[in-house]
């Protein structure tokens, strides 16, 4: 087997798709998607990511739903190793690439680090427009009047957009982007991000990139404020921090507790390293 | 306690898959060789889905999937990724088929006759053993027989609306194109599609949405050669036989390019036998490249590029479905909190 699973041309291939991404941010780029021993839909376009860019020197750290210890994470940072042999781990500082689901670290990315988003659905006119070529058409004509008017359907009804996660954004003023169901809270951490973000969609075969500092902006009315979750003054069960996208648990009593998201965060909050 | 316990992804999934292997040990056991004479349909679907032509590798996948299909046919795709491309093979035609069995339901006789072949297609079926007259076979020929598609005295006539023909074929596995679609990637798509998907898009248009009223114009099932040309000597040399089958279906009438109306048809392969599929992908090919008479465009699913495209292929399909087992709690969470803000803007409404 070749270093890193995908053999050389396949590698090749995600890479120049990659490269054609970051130089046109928020724009998606089709490429042929191998089939991995992972199913579809499973993340294989982030992994696809990761192995065409990944190398000996790098170390990496792969979430799901901000977890290090979720099975899916555990499965595809055990599958990475076996192919790759690099070193791995659970802290957001250390780690040179992180792939994630539905989450962004919470303590700040730095230059040089790289975050690798699973796709599930790569066009965020998905949500109005089924029909990829019309998608495509809409596109080029930078024509998000749909989005426009699902944003205004949902404030008139519901007070605000009924969209919960993979939140519409434009980028650079330009491309209306899915950034991947990740919450609203996590949204405005994709602006001006010092590290090169990089989304992978496997079984919709596409990859789009968000450079190191690129402007990236909810879609909102101008009059109306962009409203992430709250948590209304919880704080970590574990480390007792009150700034973080915290999870709901349901103990066995049927009474309920806030924890960390982000466990690496929780841990380095806990060892009071922030 | 509830922080660790979704911190346990590791041990969880070991012991999982341990105890599912424990459970399905005694698939494994079973002889390849049984699996691929005593269970061929599902050999063959599994490499028709899968991709990849090699009964061995099949009979692997089966095994290690105690007999889920769907789970094999996603084995071999897997595999099928490691292997390095050598080459393209040269085009197979379907008149060279060593024909098995070949039948058209558009003539009573046709040139070289139907040959029912080794078909279940009037077996009765009852669970209980019925007689059956045994008869000996050696009185039937054992001749080669390569015949002509029953349609194409048809075709030599001029009656049938052809498609313009691509200069190379597309090949879906290296670049898979955007809209508009290129035929050949359509049929590709199809080809290694989900039986059941295809089968589903192919029956909408039979009852109704759609007017294709197809007829199997030549349904052949037989082995191909592969020839391949060898790169050091350029040489074409013969690389293998698959099994395959191939479905000429035949519509109603169309407006060709040239202004003549002509029949049209529709062409379905795949790899095995595997009647079902090949016939459902000649109905979709079809109505996909004729227009209906009697129903409005936009009703007819089998007629729509987008949804045959993206939703017949089943490895891409049942990942996706299952997906929804891995954990949601973020964006279930982001739900919930969309949903509890709404219900207060509703709630603030009602007061004013």
């Amino acid at each position: 087997m070749t270093y890193g699973f995908l053999d050389e041309e396949a590698k090749k291939e995600i890479r120049r798709s990659i490269l054609k991404a970051i130089a046109i941010p928020g724009y998606i780029v089709s490429f042929a998607s191998r089939e991995l021993p992972i199913a579809r839909g499973w993340g294989t376009g982030g992994l696809q990511v990761t192995l065409a860019i990944i190398n000996e020197s790098d170390t990496l750290k792969v979430i799901d739903q901000g977890c290090d210890g979720s099975v899916n994470a555990v499965n595809i940072r055990n599958f990475i190793k076996s192919v790759t042999k690099v070193k791995t781990t659970f802290s957001t500082k250390e780690a040179s690439i992180i792939q994630t689901r539905h989450r962004i670290p919470e303590q700040e990315l730095q230059e040089g680090q790289i975050l690798v988003y699973q796709v599930p659905m790569p066009d965020i006119l998905e949500t109005v427009e089924p029909n990829t070529a019309k998608q495509k058409i809409m596109h080029a004509n930078a024509d998000y009047s749909k989005l426009w008017v699902l944003l205004y359907e949902d404030t008139s009804l519901f007070g605000d957009s009924r969209i919960s996660n993979r939140y519409p954004v434009l980028v650079e003023n330009r491309y209306a982007m899915d950034p991947s169901p990740i919450p609203k809270y996590d949204t405005l951490k994709l602006n001006n991000n010092k590290a090169l973000q990089l989304f992978g969609a496997g079984r919709e075969k596409k990859i789009y990139a968000l450079p190191p500092y690129t402007k990236v902006e909810p879609l909102k009315f101008e009059d109306k404020e962009f409203l992430v979750e709250n948590f209304e003054g919880k704080v970590c069960k574990r480390c007792k921090s009150s700034q973080s996208f915290l999870d709901e648990l349901y103990n066995d009593d049927g009474s309920t507790s806030y924890y960390c998201n982000d466990t690496d965060y929780c841990d380095t909050y806990k060892e009071g390293k922030l | 306690m509830a922080y660790y316990a979704i911190k346990g992804g590791e041990d969880a999934i070991k012991n999982s898959l341990n105890f599912y292997s424990q459970k399905n040990e005694a698939a494994l056991g079973i002889d390849d060789e049984q699996i691929i004479n005593g269970l061929s349909f599902s050999i063959d679907k599994v490499m028709s889905e899968g991709s990849l032509y090699s009964k061995k590798l099949a009979a692997k996948a089966i095994k290690r999937s105690a007999g889920d299909l769907l789970n094999a046919s996603f084995f071999l795709r897997a595999h099928r990724s490691t292997c390095q491309r050598v080459g393209s093979a040269k085009e197979i035609n379907v008149e060279d088929m060593r024909i098995e069995r070949r039948i058209s339901s558009a003539f009573k006789d046709i040139q070289g006759g139907q040959i029912l072949g080794a078909s279940n297609d009037y077996e009765i079926k009852l669970l209980l053993k019925n007689a059956q007259e045994q008869v000996d076979v050696e009185e039937f020929s054992s001749g080669i027989n390569i015949l002509k598609s029953a349609l194409s005295p048809l075709r030599e006539d001029n009656l049938i609306k052809g498609l313009e023909k691509e200069k190379e074929p597309w090949d879906i596995t290296r670049i898979f194109p955007t809209a508009p679609y290129p035929r050949s990637a359509i049929l590709q798509v199809m080809s290694r599609g989900e039986s059941g998907s295809l089968l589903g898009f192919a029956y909408t248009s039979m009852r109704g949405y759609g007017d294709v009223h197809p007829t199997i114009g030549d349904l052949r099932i037989g082995e191909v050669d592969i020839d391949f040309v060898h790169p050091f000597t350029k040489k074409e040399v013969k690389i293998g036989v698959i099994e395959v089958t191939a479905v000429e279906c035949a519509g109603t009438f169309n407006k060709d390019s040239d202004g003549e109306t002509r029949l049209t048809t529709g062409f379905g392969f795949c790899f095995g036998k595997n009647e079902s599929k090949a016939i459902s992908m000649a109905i979709i090919d079809l109505s996909l490249y004729n227009d209906a008479y009697t129903v409005g465009a936009d009703v007819i699913v089998a007629a729509d590029f987008e949804m045959i495209m993206h939703h017949v292929d089943g490895i891409e399909s049942f990942g996706f479905a299952n997906h929804y087992k891995l954990p949601h709690y973020v964006t279930f969470q982001t739900d919930y909190q969309i949903f509890q803000s709404a219900k207060k803007y509703a709630k603030k409404k009602e007061e004013k």
